[in-house]
Parts: structure tokens; sequence; C-alpha cells
């Protein structure tokens, strides 16, 4: 028979160990992700974006979170409307799921959330009539220049995104070089 | 009294809570689950539920502990769908080893920690990583005192774990 403060102790470092273990393999990640490179791999691909996250926000434990292959990419009207830019939408809930945020904006005929560009998980809806994006679970509204925050896939070149998402990007923005960022919902 | 903050002091305050307490939440993750992979899925999902439920945290008397209740019923409910079935009592016997020194007892125990039901494990984990007692388990884990108290008793029961006073220590003898 063990005694108890013996498993005790040893329950303890051992978890601590562990812990060490998870909370290290971030660190390791997050040196080769800021390098520019196409995965081809799904997997590779969530830890990459994690630890751009990680790196970005200190939050999570690195963690990627497989979405479904088959996605959906809708971009509602991107060319029917002069006045508003396209929505980029993609089914969630993404990859890894973290906070973002940023003012919603155009940005050359797309939209985009601060310095990145926006895709949205198809619990969105982009009125390009009216321009409004909605979060149809809650009905929340929110327009350009409004600030947006939530969680989603957290970003990632949009070039590397296109390769393992095959997402169609609607013309006015097919050229973007910059960043995505991947909203799932409303913080 | 509750308060509201905007989104960007929101996420701010967020950012720095899970800075505060990431730790705490991947080791109790890590200590439930008793398998890494999982343990990051689990932290994953509290944290985004974290962030849902933002308001609420914050407006708690102990955020940490409302959260830390967030993640074991959220273990629970994925576990009573997902969970292999567990080691039964014999199998466990069967596996234990009956006259081993300490340190293979110990990697016994702990092994066998892995075939416990996910209520046992949660158990173990609030036990003798936080050190709670059986009325703050209860509480989370939303059942009695007296189930915590069955649960733990059986679970040390098959980790041949002996409880109660430290039994005296050997001593040399003196020649």
């Amino acid at each position: 028979m063990l005694r108890e403060d013996e498993f005790r102790r040893a329950y303890r470092e051992r978890v601590e160990t562990e812990t060490d273990q998870l909370l290290d393999e971030p660190t390791s990640e997050m040196v080769m992700l800021r390098e520019p490179v196409a995965r081809k791999s799904r997997r590779g691909y969530g830890i990459g974006i994690a630890a751009v996250l990680i790196a970005a926000t200190g939050l999570l434990v690195g963690v990627p979170r497989l979405s479904t292959p088959t996605i959906d990419p809708a971009a509602p009207n991107p060319d029917t409307s002069a006045s508003w830019p396209a929505a980029i939408t993609a089914p969630g809930p993404f990859m890894f799921e973290s906070i973002v945020g940023g003012e919603l904006r155009d940005a050359g005929g797309c939209l985009a959330l601060g310095d990145d560009l926006l895709v949205l998980s198809d619990e969105w809806s982009w009125d390009d009539t009216t321009g409004t994006l909605t979060y149809q679970p809650s009905g929340r509204e929110f327009r350009l220049g409004d600030h947006v925050g939530g969680a989603g896939g957290g970003g990632g070149h949009l070039v590397d995104i296109q390769t393992v998402w095959d997402l169609q990007v609607p013309s006015a923005c097919a050229a973007w070089e910059g960043n995505v960022a991947l909203l799932s919902y409303p913080g | 009294m509750e308060t509201s903050v905007t989104s960007d002091e929101a996420s701010a305050e967020i950012a720095r809570f899970i800075a505060a307490h990431r730790r705490a939440l991947v080791r109790l993750a890590v200590g439930i689950c008793r398998d890494a992979s999982d343990a990051e899925d689990l932290v994953q999902d509290t944290s985004v539920a974290l962030v849902r439920n933002w308001q609420k945290v914050r407006n708690a008397d102990f955020p940490f502990a409302y959260v830390r209740q967030i993640m074991v019923r959220t273990y629970m409910n994925h576990a009573r769908t997902t969970e292999a079935p567990v080691l039964n009592a014999s199998t466990v016997a069967q596996r234990a080893p009956d006259a081993l020194d300490e340190l293979e007892a110990i990697d016994a125990a702990l092994s066998i920690l892995q075939g416990l039901s996910p209520q046992a494990r949660t158990v173990i984990a609030l036990r003798y990583l936080d050190d709670l007692d059986d009325a703050a388990i209860a509480q989370i884990l939303g059942i009695s005192r007296s189930t915590v108290r069955v649960t733990a008793h059986r679970a040390l029961k098959q980790l041949s774990i002996m409880r109660g006073p430290l039994r005296p220590r050997r001593t040399r003898r003196q020649d």
C-alpha cells in the first residue's frame, strides 16, 4: 500500500513535469512560425496559428483545433455593390480559438479587422446593401468603424490560409498580401 | 456590485487573467485528463468559455474558482459522451502490484489513475493538486459531499493508497 502523502507528492511532481512540458511546447514552435512558410498539413498549420497567437497574446496553450476540411467559402455578393466591401466567410469553429479584435473597415474592397483581412464563420452575415455585419445567433450588428472583438482563429497569412482551406477570396482582395483574422463570434 | 467594461478593456482583462492563471489551469487540466492532448483541448475549451462568460467571471467573488468550475464541468460534460469505458475494480486489482517498492507503487498508482472514471480523476485532482476539501469539490462538480467522499474512497482503494495518519518512519537500528 502506498501512503497518501507519498501519492500526493508523486502525483504533484508528475503533473508539474507534464505541465512544464506542455507550456514549453508553444515557445519552441513560436520561433519557427514567424517564418513565412506555406504549410500543407492542417495540423501543422493549426499549430502555426496557435503559436502566432501565443506570441501575440500569451493566452492559450498552443492547441490546434482542427476544423472540418470541407470548407464552404462563400463571398456574399462580393462584386455586386460598389459602395460596400465584400465579406469572406468560412464554416466555424476555426482551428484555434483565441481573442481577436480591431476596427471593422474596408480594405480595398473587402472587410478587414484592423490590419487584417477578415474571414468570418458562417454564423455571420454581411448585408452589402446596408453595410451591416450581423452575428446571427445574437443579432448583434456592427458597421464600418465599429470595434469588433471576439474569439476566432487568430490569424495567419492569406496565402497560407488559402492553401490550407482552399478559401475562395473575392477578386477585390485576391491580391491581399497581409494576414487574415478569423472571427468565430463576438466577445 | 456588477460592473461592465468595453470590449477593449475586456480583452485586456481577459489577457491579464489568463496570463496570471494559465499555469494553474493547464496544471489542473493535466491532472484531470492525464493526457497532454486532452488537457490542451480542455484548456482551450475553458478559455473560449471564459471569453464568452467574461462578465460573469470578472464579477464573481472568486474569478479563478469560477473558471475552475467552468473547466471541470466542461470536462465532465465532454467525458460523459466521449470517454471510453473505465477499468473496473477487478481489472485494476489485477494490474496493481502487491508488494513493490515505493517507486513501483507510485508508478502503478499513476498508471491506474488514468483508467479511473472522469469523476474520480477530477476528485483526485481537485483534492491533491488544488487542496480542496470535499465540500468545495462537491460544489464544483454539482454533487453531494457524500458522493465526493465515496468517489475518493473508491479511487484511493483502486490506487492502493492508504489514507490516514502517516505511518512512523523506519529508523535504523542503533548498533
